[in-house]
Formats: C-alpha cells, sequence, structure tokens
C-alpha cells in the first residue's frame, strides 16, 4: 500500500526524521518498504495564473496566443492546447521553472511570436500519465502561488507491503500509529464533529444472517451537493493510488484510506423502500454492480438489498442501482463490519479484489466503525454542505465474538525465555501500552483493532521483539545434545548413485516432476490416472505427474543437441509418481542415465578414438559397478518388454524376481520423435526397489598366495547358441582349482562359417594351499573340457 | 708359440672390438674370445706342450688378456646400451603441448551442490535430515499448520492441486508435522526436498527446492533461531557479510522472521541485484506456534522449538551469480559443465 508521508504527517510529527530513517524503521519492525518513491522531486517555479485573453496565432492554425494574470502581472504564453477557455486558471511553468521529465522552461519564440512560459496538463507536472489537456484549475483558486505547493504536487510516498496479519495497517492512521510508537510521539485523530437534523422517517435494518454482519451502521444524510472533491482530496487519493470519481466517493475513499474502514454511500432516492436487508443471495440471483458487469450470484455471496433487490455485494461492491451519481442529493451512508472469511469467499468466486474486499478480509476495527462513519459524515458536512438527518440506523451483536474484549497472558518471564533475552517487566509494559494493551497483573487486553491477530501470549513476545526490533536478542548456540538419526537406506543409494555417476563422467540435471501429455506420446507412456493431473497447471506441458524419467531425459539430450551440444552423458536423481490404487498416490526415488556421442573430449589418437563410443556392454558394466557400490548382489538380466527400447539391445536388470531397472538402446522410433538421428543409451534403476533389496556384508575373503596357472580354451559355437548356456555349462564343470575364468576374445567371421562363432576363455587355476603342479592342472583342465564338449554342441579350435 | 698365439688373439680382438656396432656385437665376441668353447680356451688347450717352468708366465698373460678383453667388452658394451636406451626412449618421445585426453566432466547440478552444502553446514550444528512425499493433503499442507481454508495466507501460497484436495506442497514443512506425530521431543531435523508453487518468473520456477528445519525441546528460545542461522549464513555466505533479522509473518510460527543477508555485490551499499536496499532476502523462520504443537499433540506449555525455511535455488543463484532461474532447469550443459 502507498503511504504519502505528507498524509501521515496529518496524524503523526514526522519532523527530524528522514523518509529513508522511516523506512528503515518499519522494516525493523515488520513492514516491509519496498520503496521509497519521490513525486515531484525536480518540479520548481510553478504558479497559478489566469487567462486574461486567447487569440489565434498570426502564423499557425493550431497554436493560440495567451496572456496570462498571475496577480501581479501579465505573461504571454504561447500554446497549442485547445481546452481552454478565458477565465481559467491554470498551473503555468514561467521561464526557469523545471517539469516532471526534466525539462527547464526559457523565453522562446514559437512560429515567430514570443512565448515566456508553458501552460502545464497533468503530464508535464508528474501526477498522470495520461491527460485531456491543460489542468483546469477550481475557479477559486488563488493567483500567483506556488503551485507545487498548493497542487501537492511533490511528496514522498511510502510502498509498503503489509503482511497479511497486519489489516489494521491498511491504512494512513494505522500506520501512523505504528509510527507514532517507533517514535514515541502521539497520535493526532482528525476532527469528526457533525450536526444531525431531526426526521420522522425512520429506516430499519435486517440481519438475516448474523454470522455475515456483527456490526452494520447507517446514517441518512440531505442536500448534499455532489461535484468535484477540492484539489488536496483528489492529489491524496491518486497519490495513494486511487482514482477521483466525484466528492461524494472521493469521501467515501479517503475515509477508507485514512480509516482503514471501507464505507458505501447510497443514492437514498434510488432505493425502495426503508429497510436494507444483510444476507446471502439466492442462487442465480442476477446483480449489475458499479463496474457495470451484470453477475450472477449464489447462497455463498452476502449482498445488500431494499425492497425491490440487491444493491450490493457486502464489503465487495455497490450495484448500480443505488449509486451515487452527479444528480445525487440525498445520501444513505454504510459502515459495517463484514465477516473477513465470508468476504473472501465472496470477492474470489466474483473475482472482484476491491480496496474494500481486501480490508475486510484481514478484518477492520470493531470499535472503528463508528469512528470512520463520523469521520465521513464532518467531510460530507464540511466539503459538500450535506446535513446528517435522523439518529443513525444502528445493529451491534455484542454476542459476535469479534465484539468480546481478548485478554492474553503477559508473563514477562516467559516472554524473556521464549526469546531468549532479559527485558525488564516494566520495559515490555511500556512497549505494550504505547501499542494500546491495557495491562492487569496476569494479562494484557489486546486493542479491539489487533483482535484478528493476537491470539496468544507468544505474540506479545513478537510485539515486544519487534518495536525494540530484533537486533538487540543475542545470537545462541548453545543447544542441549540431539543424536543425530542415521540417514535412510534409500538417501544413501540416492548420494552414492549421484557420487557414482559424476565420477563416471556424467553431469547431474535436474527436470520437473511435471511433464507434458507429448512426454507421453513421444515416448509410448500410456497416459496416466487422471489422479496424477494437475487441476490447475501454469501450462499443459507441466500438467502431469510423470511416470518415468526417461522422457524427462531424452527431452534434455533433444535440447542439448539442437544447441551443438553433441557429446552428452546426463543423469539425474529424481522422483516419479503412480497409482497404488484408487485414490492413492505413491512416489518413488529413481535414477536415470543417459548418454550420446563421445565419451571424450575431442580425441585425436586412433586409439583414443575406437574407444570413443558407448556399446550396451559399456552401459551394462555401469550398472554392474553401481550396484556393487551399492552392496547389491544377484543380479541377472532378461529381455526387455519396454517398446521404448531397441529390441535387440536391451535388458531388465533384475535381483531375484524383482525388476530394479532397464538398460540398452533407444528405438529409433522414439528417438525420431525427438529428433535425434544418433544412438542414444539409457540406464533406468528404481532406487526405492534397490532400497529393498537386502545389503551384502562387506566381509574379507582370503585369496591365494601360490602361485597360479592359466589355461585358455577356445571354442567353436553355433551362433544361435547363448552366451547365457555356455556359461552355465562352465560354472557346472568347472574345476574346483579354477578360481575364476574370464571370456577374453569373441567374434564372428565367414572363416569359421556364417552359422559359428567363436569364443575365447581364460581359466585361472589356483589352490589356497601349495604350487599346483603341469600335470594336475592338464588333468583337470582337460577333464573339463571333455565334459563341456560333451554337454554343448561346440567344438575346440 | 702360445705367447705369440696370445698376441696374436689379442691384436685381433682389438680389430674386432672396434668394429663392433651394439650390445649384441659385444656379447658375440665374449663368447667368440672368452667363452668356454671360445679362442682363449682353445689357445690355453696347447699349455700341455709347455714347459712347467713358463706355465706360471704363461697364465699370468692369458689371464691378463681375459681381464683386459673383458674390461674393454664391458666399457663399449655400456656404452652401446646407453645409446640405444636413449634411442629407445627417444622414439617414445611426446609433444607435451599437445592437448590432453579428458573424459568429459560430471559435475553434480548446482541445486545438489547447494544442497549438500546446506545439509552439511546443519550437519554440524546436529540436525538429521528427513524426506517425505511431494503429493500432500491440504491437511499436512496447510491446516495442521495454522493456515485454515479461509485464511488470506493462502493467498502467499499459489497452491498446485490433484483430484480431490491432494496437492503439490508448496513448502517441506509438511514432513516437520510428519515427525511430529511420530516423535517426541527432542526433535532436530532439517527437511530438504522439491516444492511446487504456481508460479514463474526470472526468479520463480513452478518447481523447486527447499531445505527446512526444526528444532523442539524443553525451552529452544529465539536467541538460539538467531545463532543457528546467523551461522549458517555465515558459514555459506561468508564471515565477512552482515545478516539482519526482520519482523514478518508466517502463520506458523510466532515470533516470525525474514533474514536477510548484505548485498554481496554492492557491500551493503544499494545496487541493482539488492533493489538499492543493501541487503537480500534469504529465509523465513520463527518459533513454532503453539497452534502447531496443538495439531501435533504436543503440550505447547511444555516445549518451544523454532522452524526455518530455506529456498535452495534462490541460493544457488546469490552463490553463483546466476540471473535468471530458468537456466537451472533448461540443463544446458554449457551451464551444466561450470560447476
Ligand atoms: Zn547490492
Amino acid at each position: 500500500m502507498k503511504f504519502p508521508l505528507s498524509w501521515i504527517a496529518d496524524y503523526v510529527d514526522l519532523t527530524g526524521i528522514t523518509p529513508s530513517e522511516l523506512a528503515d524503521r518499519l522494516n525493523r519492525s515488520g513492514f516491509e518498504v519496498e520503496e521509497v518513491i519521490n513525486v515531484g522531486e525536480s518540479l520548481c517555479n510553478i504558479i497559478t495564473g489566469r487567462i486574461e485573453s486567447i487569440s489565434k496565432h498570426p502564423n499557425a492554425d493550431r497554436l493560440q496566443v495567451t496572456q496570462i494574470f498571475d496577480g501581479a502581472t501579465i505573461h504571454q504564453v504561447v500554446t497549442g492546447a485547445q481546452n481552454i477557455s478565458e477565465g481559467d486558471i491554470v498551473p503555468v511553468s514561467l521561464p526557469g521553472a523545471v517539469l516532471a521529465n526534466g525539462l527547464t522552461i526559457k523565453p522562446s519564440q514559437l512560429r515567430g511570436v514570443p512565448s515566456n512560459g508553458m501552460l502545464c496538463s497533468e503530464t508535464e507536472l508528474g501526477i498522470s500519465d495520461t491527460a485531456s489537456g491543460i489542468w483546469i484549475l477550481d475557479p477559486a483558486t488563488q493567483l500567483g502561488v506556488d503551485f507545487v505547493v498548493e497542487g501537492l504536487l511533490k511528496d514522498t510516498i511510502l510502498d509498503v507491503s503489509i503482511l497479511p496479519n497486519r489489516g489494521d495497517c491498511q491504512s494512513m492512521l494505522g500506520l501512523a500509529r505504528e509510527i507514532s510508537v517507533l517514535l514515541n510521539r502521539p497520535l493526532r485523530l482528525p476532527p469528526m464533529d457533525y450536526s444531525v437534523t431531526e426526521s420522522i422517517e425512520k429506516w430499519q435494518i435486517n440481519i438475516t444472517e448474523p454470522e455475515v454482519c456483527p456490526i452494520y451502521f447507517g446514517q441518512r444524510v440531505d442536500r448534499v451537493t455532489n461535484g468535484v472533491a477540492p484539489l488536496k482530496m483528489r492529489r491524496r487519493l491518486a497519490l495513494a493510488g486511487i482514482r477521483s470519481v466525484d466528492r461524494i466517493v472521493d469521501i467515501t475513499n479517503y475515509v477508507m484510506l485514512e480509516t482503514g474502514q471501507p464505507l458505501h454511500a447510497f443514492d437514498k432516492n434510488e432505493l425502495s423502500g426503508t429497510t436494507l436487508t444483510v444476507g446471502n443471495a439466492m442462487s442465480g440471483e442476477m446483480a449489475q454492480t458499479l463496474d457495470d458487469e451484470v453477475r450472477e450470484l449464489n447462497v455463498r455471496i452476502p449482498v445488500i438489498r431494499d425492497e425491490a433487490s440487491v444493491v450490493a455485494i457486502a464489503g465487495v461492491m455497490g450495484g448500480q442501482r443505488g449509486s451515487i451519481s452527479e444528480k445525487t442529493t440525498a445520501l444513505f451512508l454504510e459502515a459495517a463490519y463484514f465477516s473477513p472469511t465470508r468476504v473472501r469467499k465472496s470477492r474470489s468466486e466474483l473475482g472482484l479484489r476491491t480496496e474494500s474486499a481486501i480490508r475486510f478480509e484481514k478484518g477492520v476495527d470493531p470499535n472503528g466503525v463508528r469512528f470512520a462513519l463520523h469521520r465521513a459524515l464532518h467531510l460530507l458536512q464540511e466539503l459538500a454542505g450535506a446535513t446528517s438527518v435522523g439518529a443513525s440506523v444502528e445493529h451491534m451483536d455484542v454476542t459476535h465474538p469479534i465484539l468480546a474484549e481478548r485478554d492474553v497472558a503477559f508473563n514477562s518471564e516467559k516472554i524473556n525465555r521464549l526469546l531468549g533475552t532479559d527485558y525488564s517487566r516494566s520495559d515490555m509494559a511500556q512497549v505494550l501500552t504505547s501499542l494500546g494493551f491495557d495491562l492487569s497483573e496476569t494479562t494484557a487486553r489486546v486493542p479491539s483493532w489487533r483482535r484478528h491477530d493476537i491470539k496468544e501470549w507468544p505474540c506479545l513476545a513478537e510485539e515486544i521483539a519487534r518495536i525494540q526490533g530484533y537486533d538487540p536478542i543475542p545470537e545462541a548456540l548453545d543447544f542441549r545434545m540431539v543424536v543425530q538419526e542415521k540417514p535412510s537406506r534409500l538417501s544413501t543409494i540416492a548420494t552414492v548413485s549421484e557420487t557414482f555417476w559424476v565420477d563416471q563422467g556424467f553431469q547431474q540435471v535436474q527436470t520437473f516432476t511435471m511433464v507434458s501429455p507429448d512426454d507421453f506420446k513421444a515416448t509410448q507412456i500410456p497416459m496416466p490416472s487422471e489422479w496424477l493431473q494437475i487441476q490447475n497447471p501454469l501450462t499443459p506441458s507441466e500438467s502431469i505427474l510423470r511416470r518415468y524419467l526417461m522422457p524427462s531425459l531424452l527431452r534434455t539430450v533433444s535440447y542439448n543437441l539442437k544447441r551443438q551440444n553433441t557429446d552428452l552423458q546426463l543423469f539425474e536423481v529424481g522422483k516419479v509418481f503412480y497409482l497404488a490404487q484408487q485414490g492413492e498416490i505413491r512416489e518413488h526415488l529413481v535414477c536415470g542415465a543417459i548418454c550420446t556421442g563421445n565419451r571424450f573430449v575431442s580425441p585425436y589418437s586412433e586409439a583414443e578414438k575406437a574407444a570413443e563410443q558407448p556399446s550396451f556392454f559399456h552401459l551394462k558394466g555401469l550398472v554392474e559397478e553401481l550396484l556393487s557400490q551399492l552392496r547389491v548382489c544377484g543380479i541377472s538380466y532378461g529381455v526387455s518388454v519396454y517398446p521404448q527400447y531397441h529390441p535387440h539391445m536391451s535388458a531388465d536388470i533384475r535381483i531375484g524376481d524383482i525388476t530394479i531397472g532397464n538398460v540398452g538402446f533407444f528405438h529409433p522410433d522414439i528417438l525420431e520423435n525427438y529428433d535425434i538421428r544418433q544412438p542414444v543409451g539409457y540406464i533406468g534403476l528404481n532406487l526405492s526397489g534397490i532400497a529393498g533389496v537386502p545389503v551384502v556384508p562387506m566381509e574379507f575373503k582370503s585369496f591365494g598366495r601360490f602361485p597360479h596357472t592359466r589355461r585358455d580354451l577356445a571354442i567353436l559355437a553355433p551362433r544361435t547358441l547363448g552366451y547365457q548356456d555356455i556359461d552355465a555349462k562352465i560354472r557346472e564343470y568347472l574345476p574346483g582349482d579354477a578360481a575364476h575364468y574370464f571370456l577374453f576374445d569373441q567374434f564372428e567371421s565367414d572363416k569359421i562359417g556364417m552359422d559359428n562363432k567363436s569364443l575365447a576363455f581364460g581359466f585361472i587355476y589356483q589352490n589356497m594351499d601349495r604350487t599346483l603342479s603341469d600335470d594336475e592342472v592338464n588333468h583337470a583342465h582337460d577333464e573339463f573340457c571333455r565334459k563341456l564338449t560333451d554337454s554343448l554342441p561346440i567344438s575346440i579350435r | 708359440m702360445i705367447e705369440a698365439q696370445l698376441k696374436e688373439l689379442e691384436k685381433q680382438a682389438h680389430v674386432e672390438l672396434s668394429h663392433a656396432a651394439g650390445v649384441q656385437d659385444i656379447e658375440a665376441l665374449r663368447v667368440k674370445y672368452l667363452g668356454k668353447k671360445g679362442a682363449l680356451t682353445d689357445i690355453l688347450k696347447g699349455l700341455a706342450g709347455v714347459d712347467a717352468s713358463e706355465r706360471p708366465r704363461i697364465g699370468q698373460l692369458a689371464n691378463q688378456f681375459k681381464t683386459e678383453l673383458s674390461e674393454q667388452l664391458t666399457i663399449k658394451s655400456d656404452g652401446f646400451s646407453a645409446t640405444e636406451n636413449r634411442a629407445r626412449l627417444e622414439r617414445d618421445r611426446v609433444d607435451i603441448h599437445l592437448p590432453s585426453f579428458r573424459r568429459n566432466t560430471g559435475r553434480l547440478h548446482p541445486v545438489q551442490r547447494v544442497m549438500r552444502e546446506v545439509q552439511e553446514i546443519f550437519g554440524r550444528l546436529g540436525f538429521s535430515v528427513k524426506e517425505g512425499p511431494d503429493v500432500e493433503t491440504e491437511h499436512y499442507n496447510f491446516e495442521s499448520l495454522n493456515i485454515p481454508s479461509d485464511h488470506p495466507a493462502r493467498d502467499m501460497h499459489d497452491t498446485f492441486y490433484l483430484k480431490m484436495g491432494q496437492l503439490l506442497r508448496t513448502h517441506t514443512s509438511p514432513v516437520q508435522i510428519r515427525t511430529m506425530e511420530t516423535q517426541r521431543p527432542p526433535i532436530k531435523i532439517i527437511v530438504p526436498g522439491n516444492v511446487y508453487r504456481c508460479d514463474m518468473d526470472i526468479t520463480h520456477s513452478p518447481m523447486f527446492h527447499q531445505v527446512e528445519g526444526l528444532y523442539v525441546d524443553e525451552s529452544v528460545s529465539f536467541a538460539q533461531l538467531k545463532g543457528t542461522l546467523t551461522y549458517f549464513l555465515r558459514e555459506f555466505f561468508g564471515h565477512e557479510r552482515d545478516v539482519r533479522f526482520r519482523p514478518s509473518y508466517f502463520p506458523f510460527t510466532e515470533p516470525s522472521t525474514e533474514v536477510d543477508v548484505q548485498c554481496g555485490r554492492c557491500e551493503g551499499s544499494g545496487c541493482a541485484s539488492c533493489k538499492y536496499s543493501g541487503w537480500l532476502e534469504i529465509l523465513g523462520a520463527g518459533m513454532v506456534n503453539r497452534k502447531v504443537f496443538e495439531s501435533v499433540g504436543y503440550d505447547p506449555d511444555e516445549v518451544t522449538g523454532f522452524a526455518f525455511g530455506i529456498g535452495i535455488e534462490r541460493l544457488a543463484m546469490l552463490k553463483y551469480k546466476i540471473s535468471d532461474i530458468r537456466l537451472l532447469y533448461e540443463n544446458d550443459l554449457r551451464f551444466l559443465s561450470q560447476f
């Protein structure tokens, strides 16, 4: 909210304190000053003058020559404006004047006619962005006065963001009250006296929804002269960001800004009957609001109605019927307390975030309703010649909780313990009293304007700390020891995985868990249940909770390839979501690693180039190394059923019966959907799944200290014979002294026949207790080879 | 006779030695002259026919020949092998100024780097890590945190909703509630995780990361909150930076505070990046509201506590001088590889 300091100064003396000092004090006491705005800073030498005569410019059709009287002398000013008449009083910038845009006025010749100044519009004076012509002032304006002062053109505005709990400070008086406490200076209230004439006409207020409206005051006002509000009032409204409408409306807005209490003025002659009812609208009921919109109402929206129909959306906006016009001569002026929650719901349903609504929804001062009404009646009498007629109509539901006094416990020891301070009770009492609290030995009575906010004793601690600023509170690290919990297995797995991939040269990425329907389409993943779809997404491309990481990573690869980042090894550890059963969303932590292009930065030697592109077996190796670091064993592979993968270069990764991930190259059709035309490898692992697998304990196994003997075996096998089958037989017949074995060569070639493949294994023979003799090894190895050739369709090469 | 033969042999050996071209030639000469079946052995076979009184002298001559030739062979051989070694090493020579072969670098995402650092700093102060679901209920995300459905504070949270009141958590505070529901004080935890708000511009991302902290015990004070957060901010941003606590409002804390760190760019004198205030807003915190304790079944007269929430992206942006939050989620390698 914007607070012009000249206005605040009406209620609290600001002499001797600069705007930036004040902003700092406010900042440190809980009012964030977003900006200190200096209005009209550069303006000078602008006076008021009367147009004595207007004549045509001899050489230009569009220009006029005016003679301006400033009360002492006449100045000739050439102007292009057309909205002026003789006798108008206007702002004039004389030679030496500086305008809002920094332009300095000098005596000049316009098409041969001397001009000693310039007639000003609101734009040139910096008070509005657009203007329809020269600013014509009130005919009663004095001539020759300094218009920078007279027109309130220069001011400093604090733009303060008022926290949701401080509805009481959404007004000049509210903030002035805070400032008066901070500066320890008295608060001055504006005059609110007015006179009343008798009347026999009786008005009535009906409250059908007591919860909506515990307080309603209404006052009839006669003999109002509408028109334009005084310049000072219009300027203040403008500086605070509210458009001037007419005298009556401006007065209600002015009092709202001044006191924080919204008011509504009905044109009494437009209302039917003498009874107003506050209650809920009927379902389907239509009402035309002040902004000319016809709105459909419902029972959740509280309204004011006269004997004919709805005349206002309670606390939000008035209706078109009963609204103020230039013909208005009599008013029914409303000042009420409307339920914050009901106004909030109603304005959000109607999409009407009015100045009135934002004040009601944060809660107005229940004791300030009458004050605001009287203040408005004072101004109506003073500025619009109005007379209040008859006693005001009053409804006050004293049983409503907002009208109950609230006492909270005041215990200085507890407060000091919570804050970690040692303020004296009297210091605390001084702060609370200045804020309007009424103290007893053990309690503090909350001032009416803070009832929405101060509920328990820690609030008093906050008030005390806030007014002193938080700086004096010490910084302590004197904790009692709390033994830390062990990190979960899942978070350990996540950390180990992240470190692993980084060590393997993979770059971590971070994508949104909300993905696009296109991601599902492009990867042929069925669209998930609507339970996983965001009801109010910002954009369709972030509207569904993802089921897999794969689309996010493919998209990232595609994004980078399009930006000429061609060699990519990326990984992400993140959450995916699925529906366990109707309405029950489960989350898994998964990890995806994706790679394409070269593994090395610009290799230029043949040997390095050869090892460039990762193969399926490199990917498989990464899986096994990671799982081994995670102390997981018993991995097996099965043919992958996922259509996203290349059908012959992909596998599911299993531990026992559980599939914990998959590895392979993408199907070219899938890559095509991402405009990728190079092979892309992928490893997906379900970390939550892995967390459920038992951890293999880390234990030392002794190794043989006697020299080992190696025997090689090269076999010729049918191409169709799978490695899994050969390996199974090797394990079956492997001699006891064969410590381990490995495949060291594998090829297919027409030299050995197109239907064949050649495999060569190395076997390491070693005994834990002695050195094996050649004879022993030969015997065991020959026996093993014989068994192998007997049980498999293979021959030894 | 033998003497002459030895002389002749010596002369011949010298000639051949002078023609030797490498270590192999030397070894061949050693075998030829000094080997078991070599020339010297052949000559000494004739020793039987020599007069016994002459034998010691001849023997001495033979030994002298053997020793001298052996030495010369060794000297020459050493020379040859040194040359050959040099030649072999020469063949290995590389141009040390050629570019290196480097595997593509792998780095943690800057958000994760900061996340780890934040967890590490609070770890030193004894905070354990707790995690919880991204998909939450209104109860855990709002109501139990003293934010009823009609509360104006809900305006501060632009929430993504799923069906039937399920939502994407707007802060990681629900995990604090879940923890308090299942454990008794003392509780000293930090909660890292994804959070979501319907907001998007150069400083807001619809998904971002938070670390929230909670400390509940018999007599936790605002002074301890100040101590903890000041320690954290100084460790994270550097000890020369000032820290400022401003009163603020959150429904789940009372008193509440917003914590600022002195702007690093202008050192507090005011610049565009701190909106000319000299300060950067970093985090929100406060003493846990009694209502929150009541909602988890703690007696608010028995315990007090503090809670805080830190936006990780904001920390990363300030620490690494990143101007647009969207860079963190574009995942352009040219950006990521800088960390
Ligand atoms: Zn700065």
